[in-house]
């Protein structure tokens, strides 16, 4: 892999919009969250950039700070955070900056979010039909029946089928599969240049799990979209991932290709996190069934 | 119990256990149904050995945990525990069999000291005897005494689950059951819980039933592996055979689907990714129970249910065509044995 591996690179004054083509679509510099009163920071002194086309994974154990993080550059941080410092532009724009209205309209068209809990994520009174056609129309002026065309088409693309008439069905009458590929329909709807998925398949099943990963590779392959993918399941990161930032105590303690943290890591951490995600038993390791 | 000398040991045996939940019904003439939550499971577990239970959500797994720990009657078939052979039933409430669960949070009362959640399971053993079987609990689970005094809100996850174990162990069961017990550990605390798990098994002799849906935790601990699908065990086998090669369709794709960590030299892997969800357990399909997602499956498996049979010693497959899926990769594995 030709990019240089960093470990704790510094970087203070992100270069933004030097040209459309090699300015990073996300750039984060020195972002620093912290929750309440407490001193030590959730999310410390962060820097990282991400480019078009890239699909990044963050991986660290629970407390880390990888889902403040992603709520940072969303901007849904709880009350009780803070930024207390640092920037997040998107394509040179600092996002920390926006007013509520500018904001909802980078939201579902320019940056999407598949979370990890659908059920949570959807309303229980409306049909899922009706809860996509609300995010094309909170965008887009279309007619109903043009609406319900993308909706059918949106759901098609996710391997739903019978989209005419899963598109009438309520959450609570999918399983949990279901759910997750109507959330990722629901975030790909207003073809979204960055797709934050926070722990996409935690809740599923194995084998539904697998379909999942499947969808999630073949729609980002499909529409040259950029994907931050964050969770605590190294495999998860491995099969959608082409590079690694993994995050320990709020910091970026390594990141760089796929190739290189997964098989030669250098931070003490990373090779724990690894040892153990692959478990002690070495004859039950990929080598083996590859 | 009553003191006889052991039979064998032989610390769990279930014939033919079957659980049915009995559903509303939607009108007075519509006819009875029920969820067939586990469907006709025989199993026997030796003392000082690991059953791991591995399927995905709705097999009857955590049933079959329920059945095992007597928090649920069986609808048919019988469950003795212990070495006496003890029907569960009676061996209820007796400290023959304990269990551990998922969340160590709900599991622990918040109100009660570490101390006295571990010393609860104690029963009658009193005075000096209860406060050094509990200081000993402490010490097998790696945590100081100073823990003792503590609240559950001021453990971590780990350490609840610590003393969750501890409390399992305390009175020195026969059996315990761990469902889905270090899943909500991360990935560091799930290694060190389960060495804990393995070299307590050691010094105890103590027999594990570990019920899970990770593929990975379940091969790592267990020494024989049982793969349910909608309420039966498709496929058991000694562990050392779940490296070689899997026999029933749904245990080759449950373990092809398993996400990966990138590794040299395993740059493509073969993968079974399966369509659709498992069917409703209130009407399982008639014929092979997978036969729907099978991707070999013919005629005759969707109208004949196959049997449980022994393929190979020790090694049972419920599959008119066993073995016949395969990934390339274990094959060749298979090849160099």
């Amino acid at each position: 892999m030709a990019d240089a591996r960093e470990v704790d690179r510094p970087r203070k004054g992100a270069v933004h919009a030097v040209s459309a083509t090699d300015a990073p679509l996300l750039a984060v510099d020195a972002l620093s969250v912290h929750y309440g009163r407490a001193a030590k920071a959730a999310v410390d002194d962060v820097s990282f950039t991400i480019s078009r086309g890239d699909r990044v994974g963050l991986v660290g154990e629970s407390g880390s700070g990888k889902s403040t993080l992603a709520s940072a550059i969303l901007r849904i941080l709880p009350p009780a955070a803070t930024v207390k410092s640092g920037r997040i532009e998107l394509d040179g724009e600092n996002l920390l900056a926006l007013k509520p209205a500018a904001l909802r309209s980078i939201r579902s068209t320019r940056i999407a979010r598949v979370p990890q809990d659908p059920l949570g994520s959807l309303n229980p009174v409306f049909t899922i039909g009706r809860q996509l056609s609300d995010v094309v129309s909170a965008h887009r002026k279309l007619s109903r029946r043009e609406r319900t065309t993308l909706v059918e088409e949106a759901l098609r693309q996710v391997g739903i089928g019978d989209a005419a008439v899963k598109r009438r069905s309520y959450p609570h009458e999918l399983s949990g599969g279901m759910r997750q590929r109507v959330m990722i329909a629901m975030a790909l709807l207003n073809h979204p240049d960055l797709l934050i998925a926070d722990e996409p398949t935690t809740a599923l099943d194995v084998t539904v799990q697998a379909q999942v990963i499947e969808l999630l590779r073949e729609r980002v392959e499909n529409s040259a979209m950029t994907l931050l993918v964050i969770s605590h399941d190294v495999g998860v990161i491995s099969e959608l991932c082409t590079k690694v930032m993994v995050m320990y105590g709020g910091r970026i303690v390594e990141q760089g290709s796929a190739a290189d943290v997964l098989t030669r890591p250098t931070h003490p951490y990373t090779r724990s996190l690894l040892d153990a995600a692959r478990g002690k038993v070495t004859t039950y390791s990929p080598e083996v069934v590859a | 119990m009553t003191n006889v000398t052991p039979r064998s040991d032989i610390v769990l045996d279930v014939q033919d256990a079957v659980k049915h939940y009995a559903l509303r019904r939607r009108g007075l003439r519509a006819p009875r149904r029920s969820v067939h939550a586990v469907d006709g499971v025989s199993i026997r577990l030796h003392s000082g050995q690991t059953l791991g239970i591995v399927g995905e959500s709705g097999c009857g797994k955590s049933t079959f945990g329920r059945l095992i720990t007597g928090l649920e009657t069986p609808t048919s078939g019988t469950i003795r525990v212990g070495a006496h052979g003890v029907p569960i039933a009676a061996a209820h409430g007796t400290g023959t069999v304990q269990a551990v669960f998922q969340d160590p949070a709900s599991a622990l009362d918040p109100r009660m000291t570490v101390r006295e959640s571990i010393a609860e399971a104690l029963g009658k053993v009193a005075g000096r005897e209860r406060e050094r079987r509990v200081d000993e609990a402490l010490a097998a689970v790696g945590l100081t005494p100073e823990f003792g005094v503590r609240y559950p809100h001021e453990l971590s996850g780990g350490q609840q689950q610590r003393v969750c174990i501890a409390r399992a162990i305390v009175d020195r069961p026969d059996l315990i059951l761990l469902d889905e017990a270090v899943s909500s550990l991360d990935a560091s605390l799930q290694a060190q819980i389960l060495h804990l798990l393995e070299r307590l098994q050691q010094d105890t002799g103590t027999a594990y039933v570990f019920i899970s849906h990770d593929l990975r935790a379940v091969r790592q601990v267990s020494h024989s592996v049982a793969v349910m699908y909608l309420g039966q065990v498709v496929e058991q086998a000694p562990a050392e055979a779940f490296d070689r090669g899997l026999l029933h369709p749904y245990a080759v794709a449950l373990r092809s689907t398993e996400p990966r960590i990138l590794d040299e030299g395993t740059e493509h892997v073969e993968r079974i990714v399966l369509t659709g969800e498992p069917p409703s357990a209130v009407s399982p399909p008639a014929g092979c129970r997978f036969a729907p997602r099978c991707p070999i499956a013919e005629d005759h498996c969707r109208s004949v249910a196959p049997d449980l049979v022994e393929a190979t010693s020790g090694h049972l497959v419920r599959c008119h065509k066993p073995g016949e899926l395969t990934l390339s990769g274990v094959a060749r594995a298979d090849a160099e044995v």
